[in-house]
């Protein structure tokens, strides 16, 4: 009888206890006020998860500086740009740029900080109360020293300094977990703070000091684990609304201002007010082709129809995809925070039509016929035709998040790259057109009887001829040429992109085209950045070698490509076409 | 009916020994081979060296407790019961710890975990009554 009691009474507590946890994991908790604990602090409970962050450029987005944070090479390395030779060197820990300071006079800075690590890594200083981001930095795939200005799309002749950034009020928001710039508008200081340097676990789920405390009790978990029931003590986006879902990434995926404009004080002064999981309108606005901004000109940084043309702005292009305003589309549909490669944080299997094979089954299994290209090929590419790279950032041409169908007469309508002709190199807009059965045709102008791709690299504004000249080197040896005139162009980050692409193009053809490729291998570099002289001159070297290439064995492009016998651009077309382009203004993009 | 107890004790203890030292070979094996559901998991690998180190371990005290199982001053109701408690815990113990690893959650022990509390309090009562005894 006894026994039946005790087994009784334990029996009744134990429901009582889980009782309790069942109620209290029932009850909505606001985490607005609730502290951040860090990273380490998940480690314990999720130490999948964190391996599997801990893999990402999001955890190195900003970091001490140490050797082994530190990309760059500091063995007494210098770049010299615009005439001013910069210096990086190591003093024991210490790693030291010197450079000019903000008034133009040389200096030795100690660096505290780096941002980035995947394809730019940049240093910052600290001056007084405030870090200071270095208008230098290092471009990681290339191993190379470069200034900014090239990094941006800035013409030549802009700046040093142009690009020397207040760490506290700009990158501090989107690189670290719960900016806080701590900005006294009375002394004009700042004292910032934030949860975790680098995009941690908190920037995504908000704070954990409730969840960890709250989870020691093992009954709550074994709760959770047992009913899968949401825990309101944390967020998991993909529990959220798709809205709120995609918010979370779009926090720092959509540049946006604030909202109404004079929260900028208090975002400065007092940080960062968005918590995952909240409507990130109450805060800010994205900023679109038609938003303003004082002093700065944002509808360049969108094509002519709206769609986002630099990067960090993936959450209005995505705001502006049909699948997501129908179907719910959100950015975890095809990128995996926690899997996949850290590059691009996506799976193998997304990168390729199992991405919309969920939605659009039917189609990915007629790819060939749906897309009316050969089985197996490039042309059935969901991303391809539908994502098309038209996005410029970080030193590299990114897939549009606008999920769209292919219309070459954007070339005339919105002077904007299409799917169709960034493929068909030596194609125009109107073949492109035609060959979709659809009948627009382009305006009477002469540019438009040249391939679409040609034409934007040569008349083209900047972001036009950066799309051009990236997608031109996925192309064959035809292209040389036109790689040698977008090496003439003003803007470093275009002549990059062209030494770039001229390299694999030679690269991808030196089995074929072995004497081809060793007579470019004995050119000498052509640095991007290099003063103007300097370029001009290596750029003679090239063209020689390219006038003096037995060409007989290169296939021929498409009649309207404007090349000469001899594989030299058509001087009268070329003229034409930079003309039009010197009819346009100068534009710079920044921050 | 006494001698029972002993008998018992000796069978079970030896049976438990050798279950979990197969079990310890056979984790052994999995180390020595890198197999990544071993290996690849803390969790696992931690709960599993529990149930091979609790189910020798108690093994060993099963065979120990050979010699108390039908001794004085205890008396057989009791004796019943510490002998009931001390194979019952033996056995829930270890076998806690190897479920507490199957399809586990991320950061915790699965459901089978526990079978070893509740294991530990059931050999802690039948000490306790053997313990007791011993003092008087």
């Amino acid at each position: 009888m006894s026994r039946l009691v005790w087994g009784l009474g334990a029996l009744m507590l134990l429901s009582v206890a889980l009782g309790l946890s069942a109620h209290e994991v029932r009850q909505e908790r606001p985490l607005k006020d609730v502290s951040y604990v860090g990273s380490a602090a998940c480690k314990g409970c999720h130490p999948d998860h964190t391996a599997s962050w801990y893999r990402t450029f999001h955890r190195t987005m900003t970091q001490v500086a140490t050797s082994a944070s530190v990309l760059g090479n500091f063995d007494n390395a210098a770049l010299t740009f615009d005439g001013v030779t910069s210096k990086f060197r190591r003093d024991g820990n210490h790693f030291i740029i010197e450079t000019l300071d903000a008034t133009g006079k040389p200096r030795a800075y100690d660096i505290e900080r780096t941002v980035g690590s995947r394809r730019v890594q940049q240093y910052v200083t600290r001056e007084k109360d405030r870090f200071i981001r270095l208008p230098l930095a290092w471009d990681v795939a290339e191993k190379r020293w470069f200034h900014l200005n090239g990094g941006f799309l800035d013409p030549d002749g802009t700046d040093f300094n142009q690009h020397r950034a207040l760490w506290d009020a700009n990158c501090i928001f989107c690189h670290n977990v719960k900016a806080q710039p701590g900005y006294d508008w009375e002394t004009a200081r700042f004292d910032s703070h934030v949860a975790e340097l680098g995009i941690a676990c908190e920037a995504c789920h908000g704070p954990g000091a409730e969840h960890a405390a709250l989870n020691r009790n093992p009954l709550r978990r074994y709760w959770l684990h047992a009913t899968h029931a949401k825990d309101p003590s944390i967020v998991d986006p993909v529990r959220l609304a798709p809205l709120q879902r995609v918010q979370v990434c779009g926090h720092c995926h959509g540049q946006r201002l604030p909202n109404p404009p004079e929260r900028i004080r208090s975002l400065l002064s007092m940080g960062d007010p968005f918590t995952p999981g909240e409507d990130l309108s109450l805060y800010t606005v994205p900023i679109h082709r038609d938003s303003t901004l004082a002093g700065v000109d944002l509808t360049q940084r969108f094509w002519k129809d709206g769609t986002p043309r630099l990067t960090a702005y993936e959450y209005q292009a995505l705001l502006m995809t049909r699948d997501f305003q129908a179907g719910g589309l959100t950015c975890e549909h095809c990128h995996a925070l926690h899997g996949g490669d850290p590059r691009g944080m996506i799976t193998k299997e997304m990168r390729g039509p199992q991405a919309c094979a969920s939605c659009h089954a039917a189609i990915v299994q007629n790819a060939a016929a749906h897309a009316k290209h050969r089985p197996g090929s490039s042309g059935t590419d969901c991303y391809a035709c539908h994502l098309p790279k038209i996005v410029y950032g970080l030193m590299d041409v990114h897939p549009t998040h606008r999920i769209s169908i292919p219309d070459p007469s954007r070339a005339w309508t919105y002077e904007m790259p299409d799917a169709c002709t960034l493929c068909h190199l030596d194609k125009t807009a109107a073949w492109a057109e035609a060959s979709l059965g659809r009948s627009a045709r382009p305006p009477p102008d002469a540019g438009f009887a040249v391939p679409e791709t040609l034409r934007a690299l040569l008349s083209g504004d900047v972001v036009q001829r950066a799309v051009a000249v990236r997608a031109l080197g996925e192309g064959d040896l035809w292209t040389i040429p036109f790689f040698l005139l977008a090496m003439e162009d003003n803007y470093g980050a275009v002549r990059h992109f062209a030494v770039r692409g001229l390299r694999a193009v030679v690269e991808r053809s030196a089995l074929a085209h072995p004497e081809l490729a060793a007579g470019f291998a004995g050119l000498p570099r052509f640095e991007p950045q290099a003063d103007a002289s300097e370029r001009a001159r290596v750029l003679e070297v090239y063209r020689v070698w390219w006038a003096g290439t037995d060409k007989h064995a290169i296939p021929r492009p498409d009649p309207a490509v404007p090349l000469d016998a001899q594989l030299e651009p058509v001087r009268d077309t070329v003229r034409m076409l930079r003309e039009k382009r010197r009819a346009q203004p100068e534009i710079q993009i920044g921050e | 009916m006494t001698r029972g107890f002993a008998k018992t004790h000796a069978r079970f203890g030896w049976t438990l020994l050798f279950v979990s030292l197969a079990f310890g070979a056979g984790l052994e094996t999995l180390e020595g081979f890198r197999v990544e559901r071993l290996v690849g998991d803390p969790w696992v690998q931690r709960l599993w060296s529990l149930a091979h180190f609790h189910g020798t371990a108690l093994g060993l005290v099963n065979l120990v407790y050979v010699g108390w199982a039908d001794a004085e001053p205890l008396g057989i109701p009791a004796r019943r019961r510490a002998s009931w408690a001390l194979r019952l815990g033996s056995v829930c113990m270890p076998l806690g710890f190897f479920l507490g690893g199957l399809f586990h959650p991320e950061g915790d022990p699965s459901f089978g975990i526990a079978l070893a509390p509740l294991g530990a309090l059931v050999i802690l009562y039948g000490v306790s009554l053997q313990m007791l005894a011993a003092w008087k």
